[in-house]
């Protein structure tokens, strides 16, 4: 559209218009979104064998499927907690692109309830680092994969999570195998717990990528719906509330 | 004689736009621009920002009409403007049984008298001047805390900001946080004064031989502008325009200033100056540089004898 022309000393023309190379540079310039994916893992001796083995398996072929994805992967930083006695952060927020291998080692009992506590805080702090350098964030993920009972009640977490959850800070997602407490994640994850048929976590890191890629594809402050579930997710919709 | 060009478009991640705003221009030449924005999460925010826009434009409208303002009468103005703006959005809440928190809305008010532009501030949207030097200089500073939840117009006025921009003005733009955001890319905070100046250029930059185009050719001129730009790049927000294009014709500058910035290596440049604020990290690590930024060649909890114990999250940062 052309109201008016003026040339002015220069070669570019006053009224090229709103964009000069059209709307792709916008675009380009939203590449300062982020997403924060904090996954939470149980390496309690109880995940010794396969489910450690297949969580290993899952891990890394999740970072190279992000390899391959290069949209996905702009947008996505990823932390790793695991839990047993004492939570490791072992894996600080980096781009996936950065994320280091890791072999998990299982050992140890199952002390959720402060490691809940430290991924929030981690969570917390990318998140304020990411406005304070002017950066849109996504809504942070959080991912708990467990098997087992912690030691002493996640009530404490909760309450931090719900707090989060609520001022649209926070998705937590809880997945469980094995003998794992449904009532401890419903009361970290609400209604947002998964039980794991198997241990085939290929699966469970497959729908994380289609799911940060929903993400990557929509703005921050979207609802974005996730992934299709594979075929061993089955909802936890445990009543024990109502015992 | 000022003019005054706007338009408003409704983003795709509102059902109901909650952007408003307000424009009039004295007999004396006094032009008068109010942008407000009423915040997402409130349920009433869209009538609140209506009313608070239209009651800060005739308020300074009446006071300033027929008047040569002083500095300080300027800010008394504006002030007791936008505490009329407050005191209507209550009673609109009382009258209506609305919840108060259900009106928050943001206000920026411009009044170009001359080549001063005087503004007021309550929240995240933004006044942006194109100065009689030919530079274009944000007037505004967003106002959010940490977690980026804006103050609106309720917290009062210990919150306001008022002043006076301190250089000529030849055009102001009003608009709200997302197109806002849009031509204040934190990518150009090293480059043509930290905006995005193609854009601004056209909205805001009027040879005095095409002033004689009618309001309508100027509102359409602007409504087609920002219909061009994606609703990505507006975070899908609302996106307002106002543009008072002053008396005062502005400087043309060199070439370079106006030219599209090359946005590849913005990001380059951009990775490599915040990567390690971003990952504190890799404070600790080996850095190289690559196209897409700076990454470690390894990361301190490679090893897992080397990870981060956390003992306390209280104690943690």
């Amino acid at each position: 559209m052309s109201i008016f022309g003026r040339k002015n000393q220069g070669s570019d023309s006053h009224d090229d218009g709103f964009f000069r190379d059209g709307p792709s540079t916008a675009i380009e310039m939203s590449t300062l979104n982020r997403e924060a994916l904090m996954l939470l893992v149980d390496v309690s001796g109880s995940m010794s064998g396969t489910p450690i083995d297949e969580l290993n398996k899952g891990i890394a072929r999740f970072k190279r499927d992000m390899l391959k994805d290069p949209k996905t992967a702009s947008v996505l930083d990823v932390g790793i907690i695991t839990f047993s006695d004492a939570n490791k952060y072992i894996q600080p927020f980096a781009p996936v692109t950065a994320m280091a291998d890791h072999t998990l080692r299982p050992e140890g009992s199952t002390e959720m309830n402060k490691a809940v506590k430290a991924a929030l805080t981690e969570v917390d702090n990318q998140y304020r680092r990411y406005l304070s350098q002017g950066i849109r964030p996504y809504k942070p993920w959080v991912l708990l994969i467990t098997d087992g009972y912690p030691n002493t009640p996640v009530d404490e977490a909760a309450e931090v999570v719900r707090q989060m959850e609520a001022d649209g800070k926070l998705k937590l997602l809880a997945f469980g195998c094995g003998s794992y407490s449904s009532e401890t994640l419903h009361k970290l994850a609400g209604e947002k717990v998964t039980r794991l048929t198997d241990y085939d976590f290929t699966k469970l890191f497959d729908w994380v990528h289609k799911s940060m890629r929903a993400v990557s594809e929509s703005s921050p402050g979207d609802k974005v719906k996730t992934a299709v579930q594979p075929d061993n997710f089955e909802q936890d919709t445990c009543d024990w509330l109502n015992d | 004689m000022p003019r005054i060009f706007k338009a408003i478009k409704g983003g795709p991640s509102h059902p109901v736009c909650q952007d408003s705003l307000a424009e009039f221009v004295t007999d004396d030449g006094i032009a008068i621009g109010v942008v407000a924005d009423g915040l997402g999460s409130a349920a009433h925010s869209d009538e609140a920002s209506k009313l608070a826009s239209f009651v800060t434009m005739v308020f300074l409208a009446e006071h300033l009409k027929g008047s040569t303002p002083s500095i300080e009468m300027m800010f008394k103005s504006l002030k007791d403007a936008y505490c009329c703006a407050r005191e209507a959005v209550e009673l609109l809440a009382r009258v209506r049984g609305y919840d108060l928190r259900d009106c928050d809305t943001t206000l920026a008010t411009a009044v170009l008298i001359g080549k001063d532009l005087y503004f007021g501030q309550s929240g995240d949207s933004g006044i942006i001047a194109l100065q009689a030097d030919g530079h274009y200089a944000k007037v505004t500073e967003e106002q959010n805390d940490e977690y980026g939840r804006v103050y609106p117009l309720s917290f009062g006025e210990d919150w306001w900001v008022f002043g006076k921009h301190p250089k000529p003005v030849s055009s102001v733009l009003l608009t709200s946080d997302g197109f806002l955001g849009f031509v204040c890319n934190p990518l150009l905070e090293d480059f043509s004064d930290g905006l995005y100046i193609p854009p601004l250029r056209f909205l805001l930059d009027y040879p005095a031989d095409k002033l004689n185009i009618t309001n309508k050719e100027g509102n359409i001129r602007v409504k087609r502008s920002i219909e061009q730009v994606p609703d990505e790049a507006t975070n899908n927000d609302d996106v307002t325009v106002v543009v008072i294009v002053g008396d005062a014709r502005a400087t043309c500058l060199e070439d370079a200033y106006y030219r599209e910035p090359d946005w590849k290596r913005l990001v380059s440049e951009w990775h490599r100056k915040h990567d390690c604020e971003l990952y504190p990290s890799w404070n600790d690590a080996d850095v190289t540089g690559t196209d897409s930024g700076s990454h470690p060649t390894s990361l301190p909890n490679e090893n897992k004898d080397a990870a981060q114990v956390l003992e306390d999250p209280e104690s943690h940062e």
